[in-house]
């Protein structure tokens, strides 16, 4: 017997699909996803700058790879509110290898402080939590692996905590 | 400069517990399309297409390992018929079988399917839960390469026709479920066949399972035993053969959600319930939902979506990955190196999966086609501008693995193609069909047999002109002439025309049209029809009379019979010839009849269809011998009923010495426009005997 492999019946059309081949769903991107749990390094009560984001790759493919920053902060009410920073979205693009390459990649994401519609400055990102959203892309047979991620944070002291919470003054 | 780095290993799959993370995180909120293992998160692999259907759906997929060929189901969603194919190991070149049966109108569509492999035959079940809806449990013989029916005398009724809703393989039994006996259904049942005889079942041999007509979902075999799931429920066979099988309870909680949503690996089911995926060998299931994301449907949620019926489980062999299919989700559970939960969701649909085994080949050299030859050449089904060609050949030395390949070199064309693929038969001769050539061209064919990526000595050349001769076939395609219609028409005092229209069969090719004088003498040449003039619709040439230098259209051209014909002018080749032959003239009334009016000498009551309603009629008939016709009468136009029958319209005939005759009569129309006279043909010379009732006096025969 050889070795077996993973055959789909389609029911959008009449046709036999072979599984874990190639890089796309019968000509449809595949997107990878990675939604990182929540950095908390100031604790529930606690606020923090966040950034860089370091994400180590190993690939062989071409392929784009996009961040994108979600902060969380408590509203006045306590509760936490969650904004994804669509607009500071870092995307990069890597090029096909002939051999598998491995290298860390330094996101430096940062929002920014605009006044009348202009940036006058940027700045870390803020709040008590932080996460990121990963999404690759290949866009050739390859390759394209996470081998893990770090961010750093600074943890402040001067907390953005609500007036009203029961552990506010 | 942060004070801290916050580092996430990678490989912690989805966690439905996941919180903050203060320093140490180890699972994911959210992961998709990603593979985890081995401390890493890799993008999955995706899905390419080897073979395709004119069906709609393929809702089946198996194995046929002992023959080193796979089995495919395909549904055709407009005529609900479904079809077996089979297939290259590797699930290329389908090859119909045929047709397994047309879905009931109610029946669940596409239809869900069981394949089971036993004894060397490919089992296949229908898996409707309505039996009156249910086809026929049926399996493929390769030593046959036909599709049988199980059939068993017991079964009541509908030819002894067995129809499980599933089937699968148990010890040395083939196992099938949700049959009573045709009569009685039995959704609870699971019948056995005799050991080593798997399409023979006996009526005696079967299980109840559970409470009656609570209906069977599945049955698995795994870890020594029959695993039988209810909606709501686990049982497991006891015992090694019919004499001392037993069925026992073994989960009272949690059955299958779905027929097909289980997969069996190493001994072990792992299955979706309605509380979400568990896992099974021997005895009560577990939970294996944890750690699961929250970011997607919960478990709970997904039969409200309404992908539960046709949720399907599959298993990734390379990336040893279990998947349960919803519709274009799926969960999906990494084994290595630890279990671990992500989700999928895909660019397309899938509705079933199966797990082939592509590179099975066997040594030797392929065999090879001889005798080459070209069996029909017809009009393309799928476009009448095209040519669909039969041929037919000897299979030399072949096994039965082989995959034949089609090459064809068009006239004028520099290099050969390969235009199809088809699995070699298992009979000496094998007949296939090309499609859509060119019509009236030159054509070489050659065909290949291969085994994977082997091919006979000599025909590893990459051009298939240096291959051997017994495989080659040189033909012409054939060409339709177009079909021709003609319609007469007078446009002045002096002109007539009758226009000729060609309606082209074959796109892109010329027309020629031809006439002879119309007193059955030859075709002249009248036009040819350029493919930029008919541009592959239908053209009128108006034929005119002027145009044709014939002086007098009312005496030349008129009244007489004028045969056209067309043909089409190929590459290589031209058609034969399409004819039609037109009246120059009103057309003909029919339908003439004459009957005696009793006890009236001499009279009759005529009818007939007009060809023309605006015409008159002229009746004529032949009391002067011999055969000199008269006219009796004009009978006006304008008196047909809606559809153009006259009736009621009777006349006298002029009587003779002797009294005793016979009468011809014939009629025809008479059309006056443009204060010019055309007559149609005669019709009806519908011959008339006048009796004499005093009388006889003998027949009086013409002098």
């Amino acid at each position: 017997m050889s070795t077996p492999a993973l055959f789909y019946g389609s029911a959008d059309s009449g046709a036999i699909l072979q599984a874990e081949s190639g890089y796309s769903d019968d000509g449809a991107d595949i997107r990878g996803l990675i939604l990182a749990p929540y950095a908390e390094p100031a604790s529930i009560h606690g606020d923090a700058s966040f950034g860089p984001l370091w994400l180590e790759l190993v690939w062989t493919a071409a392929a784009t790879v996009k961040v994108t920053p979600i902060v969380a902060v408590p509203d006045p009410d306590g509760v936490m509110q969650e904004t994804i920073l669509t607009a500071e979205a870092l995307e990069i693009e890597i090029e096909a290898s002939a051999t598998r390459r491995r290298n860390t990649f330094k996101f430096d994401v940062r929002t920014s402080l605009t006044e009348d519609g202009n940036e006058i400055a940027r700045q870390a990102v803020r709040g008590q939590r932080c996460s990121f959203l990963v999404e690759l892309t290949r866009s050739g047979e390859g390759l394209l692996m996470i081998a893990g991620f770090a961010l750093g944070a600074t943890a402040h002291t001067d907390q953005l905590i609500p007036a009203n919470t029961e552990t506010g003054a | 400069m942060a004070d801290q780095i916050l580092t996430l290993a990678m490989g912690g799959g989805l966690d439905r517990h996941t919180g903050p993370m203060v320093d140490q995180g180890s699972s994911l909120i959210d992961l998709r399309n990603m593979v985890l293992g081995r401390g890493f998160a890799y993008v999955r692999a995706g899905a390419t297409e080897v073979s395709t259907f004119s069906e709609s759906v393929v809702c089946a997929i198996a194995p046929l390992p002992s023959e080193r060929v796979s089995i495919a189901v395909a549904y055709d969603a407009g005529t609900r018929d479904v079809n077996v194919y089979r297939l290259t190991a590797g699930g290329e070149s389908p090859a119909l079988i045929g047709k397994w049966f047309t879905l009931h109108a109610q029946a669940s569509a596409p239809p869900r399917v069981f394949a089971a492999e036993a004894g060397g035959l490919l089992f296949l079940a229908h898996d409707e839960p309505s039996p009156t809806r249910r086809a026929p449990t049926v399996y493929y013989n390769p030593a046959t390469a036909f599709l049988h029916t199980l059939t068993a005398d017991w079964v009541q009724g509908d030819d002894n026709i067995i129809r499980f809703r599933g089937v699968v393989p148990h010890l040395t039994h083939l196992a099938g479920w949700g049959f009573g006996d045709g009569a009685e259904h039995g959704p609870h049942i699971v019948r056995h066949s005799l050991p080593g005889q798997p399409s023979v079942f006996e009526f005696k041999h079967y299980m109840v399972v559970g409470q009656r007509g609570d209906p069977i979902m599945a049955c698995a075999q795994a870890a020594g035993t029959l695993h039988v799931f209810k909606a709501s429920q686990r049982w497991e066979f006891v015992g090694t053969s019919r004499l001392d099988f037993d069925v026992v309870l073994v989960d009272e909680l949690f059955g299958l959600i779905a027929s097909r949503a289980f997969w069996v690996l190493q001994g072990e089911v792992i299955f979706w319930s309605h509380a979400g995926p568990r896992s099974c060998t021997r005895g009560p299931s577990v939970d294996i939902a944890q750690p699961l994301g929250l970011e997607f449907p919960e478990p709970a949620d997904l039969p409200a979506l309404g992908d539960i019926n046709n949720a399907f489980a599959a298993y990734l062999p390379t990336t040893q990955v279990v998947e349960f299919n919803f519709a274009r989700r799926a969960y999906a559970l990494s084994l290595v190196p630890e279990r671990r939960w992500g989700y999928y969701e895909r660019g397309f649909t899938p509705f079933c999966a199966g797990l082939l085994f592509p590179t099975a080949i066997v040594a030797g050299d392929p065999g090879y086609a001889d005798n080459v030859t070209l069996e029909a050449d017809e009009i393309a089904a799928a476009d009448p501008s095209k040519r669909d060609v039969t041929v037919g050949w000897d299979n030399v030395e072949m096994v039965g693995d082989e995959v034949l390949e089609f090459w064809l070199l068009k006239d004028g064309d520099v290099d050969w193609t390969q235009v199809a693929t088809t699995l070699v038969g298992a009979g000496d001769k094998q007949s296939f069909k090309l499609t859509a050539l060119e019509p009236g061209t030159d054509y070489e064919l050659q065909i290949r047999a291969r085994r994977g990526g082997e091919y006979r000595d000599d025909y590893e050349d990459a051009d298939p002109g240096n291959w051997p001769a017994d495989s080659y076939l040189a033909f012409t395609t054939q060409l339709s002439p177009p079909e021709l219609d003609a319609v007469w028409s007078r446009t002045s005092s002096s002109q007539e025309k009758i226009a000729v229209t060609l309606t082209p069969v074959h796109a892109g090719l010329d027309l020629e049209l031809y006439r002879d004088d119309g007193a059955g003498g030859a075709f002249t040449l009248l036009a040819t029809i350029t493919a930029a003039q008919h541009n592959d619709e239908p053209f009128t040439y108006d034929d005119v009379s002027d145009d044709e230098g014939l002086a007098d259209p009312n005496t030349e051209w008129g009244e007489r019979t004028y045969r056209y014909r067309a043909r089409t002018i190929g590459t290589s080749s031209v058609s034969d010839d399409s004819q039609v032959s037109c009246w120059a003239g009103p057309p003909k009334p029919t339908d003439f009849q004459a009957a005696a009016v009793p006890g009236v000498a001499y009279t009759f009551d005529a009818s007939w269809t007009a060809g023309d309603i605006a015409a008159e009629t002229e009746l004529e008939e032949d009391y002067l011998c011999p055969a000199s016709f008269v006219l009796n009468d004009t009978i006006a136009a304008g008196v047909e009923d809606a559809t153009g029958v006259r009736v009621g319209t009777s006349f006298i005939l002029s009587p003779l010495d002797p009294v005793e005759q016979q009468f011809n009569v014939r009629i025809r129309h008479k059309l006056t426009s443009f204060t010019v006279d055309d007559y149609s043909e005669f019709v009806g010379r519908t011959l008339v005997v006048i009796g004499d009732e005093n009388e006889d006096d003998g027949y009086q025969s013409c002098p």
